[in-house]
């Protein structure tokens, strides 16, 4: 289907999210700290609306060098955005579950051309 | 994209149980189902260039610092600031008694209001500059003001499970 | 309403609305036309907690009911026992915190608990679902055997009275017995089992100590036996108990303890011969998922094959008797196809395993966990979906192509075999 016109860029704040439909796909498209991710919308694990969910930091565990553990931390880096049905919990950059990468979101490439934002389906 | 695809794209089983799983999905697609005239659309390669429809705008998650201030609280803030500057500069008289009793009386209430509909807190920023010795006077005369001795605050916290 | 985020950030979200939460879900069930199929949820929850002023007068006794009233006055404390844990992930789960802000035409109550049941049967193409409280699953951890009692009676009249009436005949319900009490168990049974939409009575199975096996309930067994009611161990997790003092997420205590709670009394129930004894009562285990299954199945029998003098009343193996129970099938564990396969095989889910969601809960499942599983037979499908629980709990299907699929797999007959339970005289108006 190529490249489907999303909005201007000036319209699209920095971590807001729009869900749109193309045809039969519905994607999430996420702009977060100033670049934009596009993923499907219907999550790996029963088919729920995953951008939908909350936004939030990637909990970690952090250890000292002797392995005693420091307790659990909110990632200063990572951001992910969870599925409202169940939790799933994917990595905001590549769409990747954060437990198991090898299971992941569509994602779908987002084009900026000049002021308008683009997704190539 | 189907629904079928979608799983098996997202999943990634091996290659047998993959064909096997697409096999299940498809045999289950009946004619004159919505399933069916997507599979349909698929091959015919989609004749009509598709609208894209916005379902949704989702707006940002402020964060408490850009989160723009109601004028109320951007003067309470203004406040707290000149308190502050009168208690560093060692200089608290200069402030009404009675003002700080209208002010003591409206925070309490504020908390207590905001922690009745399930709007808690911190009660102090990460940044407060309160030392436990002020925490303690201050919850003193507190309790002092309603009459109340710490053994009842630890029977109510008891009973109200917080 | 707002979402509380990492370091306490606030997140503006849209009201909460179930339809449209659960769109995708209806577009599985229009794919897979599921209005063709009886589809049943055996375990669906709704919050009961919220409608206590309502349930606390239908309390029998003065005193308790004095008391359950006087502590609904803010702050004082909680009149059961209260679960505690993470169940939504700090709001990842965006039902929960939300699930005030939904709005429906009836603000509170019996009318809105079922609105909002409609809203997600409808949309995962549920036909009929059992409805079972939340907070009243911990009833089985009040050191007051009474107040046990009163609660489950107060919540029965209520459940039966107030909210099934409105539900139009697509809810029905398995009502927990206080069993601490077992004389109080009977009394429900003679009560309530006659009641239009009581399918069958619950134990909740979080519980530190419980004797299903006890003489005690040989009264009780007997009285659901003969009245063709089903029993139901519906387990949860208590991260309070000694068991799970040592773990340290809630991951741990949750996974741990839907399993343990059912292992532990169906181990009971097995090795003392109640299969046996009552033959002809419909036992099912619900909300433990399966893995639990085929590792107490090789447990026993290896066990007992050694150590049979201390089961003299079995006549099979341990395993032979899990066979003739009933299981639901959610949380359901879907991680290795061939493991799942094997589970099925062993318990022959084909006759013994009934669809459940636990909608609105955490880990609900939607229909499709059982519908796109790859190796299924279309009967066995359709059995697990909802053929199986529409035989045992006698309902009826809502269209003709329903009742055409009930034939065909040979679920029909008992679905029409008795007529439905005429509703009995209500007890005197409060």
């Amino acid at each position: 289907m190529g490249e489907q016109y999303v909005c201007k860029s000036f319209e699209f704040k920095d971590g807001e999210r729009r869900i749109i439909r193309i045809g039969d796909d519905e994607i999430g498209v996420f702009r977060h700290e100033g670049e934009f991710f596009a993923y499907s919308n219907y999550c790996v694990h029963q088919g729920g609306p995953a951008c939908e969910g909350l936004i939030i930091a990637r909990v970690e565990e952090r250890l000292r060098p002797d392995k005693t553990s420091m307790g659990l931390f909110f990632s200063e880096k990572d951001m992910s955005f969870a599925c409202p049905w169940h939790g799933y919990e994917y990595d905001m950059r590549t769409g990747q579950h954060i437990a198991d990468r090898r299971v992941r979101l569509r994602k779908y490439q987002v084009l900026q051309k000049g002021e308008d934002i683009y997704v190539v389906v | 994209m189907s629904s079928s695809e979608r799983m098996v794209s997202a999943c990634e089983p091996d290659a047998a149980e993959k064909v096997a799983f697409v096999k299940a999905v498809f045999k289950g697609i009946e004619s004159g189902t919505e399933a069916a005239r997507i599979v349909e659309r698929k091959k015919q390669g989609e004749a009509a260039a598709p609208q894209v429809e916005l379902l949704r705008r989702i707006p940002a998650q402020p964060s408490p610092e850009s989160q723009p201030l109601h004028q109320l609280s951007a003067s309470m803030l203004a406040v707290a600031a000149e308190i502050e500057a009168a208690v560093s500069d060692d200089d608290p008289g200069r402030i009404d008694v009675r003002a700080q009793q209208a002010l003591m009386s409206a925070l309490c209430r504020l908390y207590a209001a905001n922690d009745e509909r399930g709007n808690h807190f911190d009660v102090l920023s990460e940044q407060t500059t309160v030392t436990a010795t002020d925490a303690m006077v201050l919850c003193g005369a507190l309790l002092k003001a309603v009459d109340l001795q710490v053994f009842e605050l630890a029977l109510w916290q008891s009973w109200s499970s917080r | 309403m707002d979402l509380i985020s990492d370091r306490g950030r606030r997140v503006p979200i849209e009201d909460l609305n179930t339809t449209r939460l659960l769109d995708h879900a209806a577009k599985q069930a229009r794919d897979r036309r599921y209005e063709d199929v009886l589809i049943v949820d055996c375990d669906a929850h709704h919050y009961e907690n919220e409608n206590l002023s309502e349930i606390i007068p239908f309390m029998e006794n003065e005193v308790f009911k004095q008391l359950s009233l006087s502590s609904r006055t803010k702050g004082r404390g909680h009149i059961s026992p209260v679960g505690y844990g993470w169940q939504d992930m700090g709001g990842r789960v965006t039902r929960y915190p939300m699930r005030s802000s939904e709005k429906t035409p009836v603000e509170k109550g019996p009318k809105r608990d079922v609105e909002l049941g409609f809203r997600w049967m409808d949309a995962m193409g549920v036909d009929y679902s059992c409805l079972f409280p939340t907070g009243m699953l911990n009833i089985g951890l009040h050191p007051q055997k009474e107040m046990e009692f009163e609660l489950s009676w107060a919540y029965a009249r209520w459940v039966t009275e107030k909210v099934l009436p409105e539900s139009q005949g697509r809810m029905y319900t398995m009502l927990g017995l206080p069993f601490s009490d077992p004389e109080g168990c009977l009394r429900m049974v003679e009560t309530f089992g006659d009641r239009k939409g009581v399918g069958g009575f619950m134990v909740t199975s979080v519980r530190e100590k419980m004797a299903v096996y006890d003489n005690a309930y040989m009264k009780l067994y007997r009285a659901l036996e003969e009245r063709g009611l089903a029993l139901a161990f519906h387990s949860g997790p208590n991260w309070n108990s000694s068991t799970f003092q040592s773990c340290n997420r809630f991951i741990s205590a949750h996974a741990l303890g839907f399993s343990w709670f059912s292992i532990l009394h169906c181990t009971n129930w097995v090795v003392n011969g109640m299969g046996e004894r009552f033959p002809k009562l419909p036992v099912i285990w619900i909300e433990s998922g399966l893995a639990w299954i085929p590792f107490l199945m090789q447990k026993l029998d290896h066990e007992f094959m050694l150590r049979p003098s201390e089961c003299p009343l079995l006549k099979k193996k341990p395993s032979d008797y899990m066979r003739d129970m009933f299981y639901s099938t959610q949380p359901m564990e879907i991680q290795d196809m061939q493991a799942l396969e094997t589970t099925f095989r062993m318990m022959n889910a084909e006759t013994q395993l009934m669809y459940a969601s636990d909608y609105p809960h955490w880990d609900f499942d939607l229909p499709s966990t059982i519908w796109d599983l790859p190796f299924l037979s279309d009967r066995a499908k359709h059995n697990i979906i909802g053929g199986t629980a529409a035989r045992l709990f006698k309902l009826e299907p809502r269209n003709e192509a329903q009742r055409q699929n009930l034939i065909k797999y040979g679920n029909y007959r008992g679905s029409t075999a008795a007529p439905a339970r005429e509703s009995t005289p209500p007890e005197p108006a409060l």
